[in-house]
């Protein structure tokens, strides 16, 4: 009985972590306005996993958090980007998600 | 005494610029400009619909006699991409007219001339919050309106270039256009040839955040138009063409899934030859959506 209630509260602790979200800052050049980018947002909303999108227009940089399994590539990318009139350059993926870190970044 | 019927070709030669004017007060994409187009993009299977509501008011005086001509054209614009490049439009006015030449006064009301035309990107140079951009366009415009009262009766073609620079603080759009325009019951309006330039400057955030969702535009147009004469049963009308320059001030509000604006047309140069009648000012209004 000990073993199967240390089991549940492992799986407990353990679940947060193996669900970590994961942060994509992606650059993308031709984004000048919020109307503009409303759309990648909204695409980008779209996918199964990601939570959230934001983007700073001053450096071209769309931020989107997701689960740890979503695994965008650069083909996915250009062509997402190609249908919304824009250019995508490149991203980083890195592990957890601080969007809000980025809210000053264009000083 | 002068006399002119409500069915008289004066009446029809001087009416409908003021009416059409206000079709391509239309900007029909992603960003900005109040009565000029953009070369911006809008997205595959995107569709945008703009409603502007365009009030224009005409008058002066032949021999003692005052002449006034209010209009009110409600546009639809409805966008779509086809592909990032291609993109189709068209516009669909609703107008309202009121003359008055001394005693006599008519007003007419219904659907005017609608447009159907395609912009194409041919440039593109894009960078970290900045973009040039290139489209040529084409289209009809289709004699929906009332032939002599909301509309000209013939179907008329039209094309140009739009070229485009924005940055998040500021975008110029560019555009000339010229109209090739054919007779229908004996009447034919000259052709015209219009260069289009506009400048919106954004006034707030003074800084872009990530949070920051909606910028306040200061706008200011400048618009220069060449109308040729217009010809009735081949004969060419003295008391029409020539040259108007337009100054539009205005603001607008762009937010992620709308956009709001207005602006006041003001005529600067106005030279039409003979007795054509020249407008005095437009308002203008619109808000548009993205889906």
């Amino acid at each position: 009985m000990k073993a199967l209630i240390l089991i549940l509260l492992a799986s407990a602790f353990a679940s947060p972590i193996l669900a970590e979200d994961v942060q994509y800052d992606i650059r993308v050049d031709g984004i000048t306005c919020p109307f503009c980018v409303a759309t990648s947002e909204r695409a980008l909303k779209k996918i199964e996993g990601v939570h959230t999108v934001g983007a700073n227009l001053e450096t071209g940089v769309i931020f989107v958090c997701a689960d740890s399994q979503v695994n965008f590539t650069n083909a996915q990318l250009k062509q997402l980007f190609l249908d919304k009139g824009f250019t995508y350059r490149s991203f980083e993926k890195t592990p957890g998600c601080s969007i809000a870190d980025h809210a000053d970044t264009n000083d | 005494m002068i006399v002119i019927s409500q069915d008289s070709a004066a009446w029809k030669i001087n009416l409908a610029p003021l009416i059409l004017a206000g079709c391509f007060a239309v900007s029909m994409s992603s960003a900005a400009p109040i009565a000029t187009n953009t070369a911006l993009p809008l997205s595959a299977g995107e569709i945008i619909i703009r409603e502007q509501i365009v009030a224009t008011h005409a008058s002066d005086s032949i021999g003692g006699i005052e002449r006034h001509v209010d209009s009110l054209a409600a546009l639809t614009v409805i966008g779509y991409g086809l592909t990032s490049k291609l993109a189709l439009f068209g516009v669909l006015p609703v107008v309202t007219v009121d003359r008055r030449f001394g005693d006599v006064s008519a007003s007419y009301s219904g659907l005017g001339d609608a447009l159907l035309f395609a912009r194409y990107e041919v440039f593109r140079l894009d960078n970290p919050g900045r973009t040039i951009r290139i489209a040529p366009f084409a289209g009809v415009r289709l004699p929906t309106g009332r032939d002599g009262k909301t509309g000209d009766g013939s179907l008329d073609i039209f094309g140009g270039l739009i070229a485009t620079l924005a940055s998040t603080q500021w975008v110029l759009d560019s555009q000339l256009r010229h109209d090739f325009n054919r007779a229908a019951n004996g009447f034919e309006r000259g052709d015209s040839t219009h260069l289009e330039t506009s400048f919106q400057y954004r006034l707030s955030p003074a800084k872009v955040v990530l949070d920051t969702d909606a910028f306040v535009y200061g706008v200011l147009e400048i618009s220069a138009n060449y109308y040729e004469r217009n010809r009735t049963g081949g004969v060419i009308d003295p008391n029409s063409g020539g040259f108007h320059l337009y100054l539009t001030p205005g603001l607008q509000y762009a937010t992620r899934r709308w956009i709001a604006d207005l602006g006041v047309k003001l005529p600067l140069v106005r030279d039409l030859n003979g007795t054509a009648l020249e407008p005095d000012y437009s308002v203008l209004t619109s808000i548009r959506v993205n889906f």
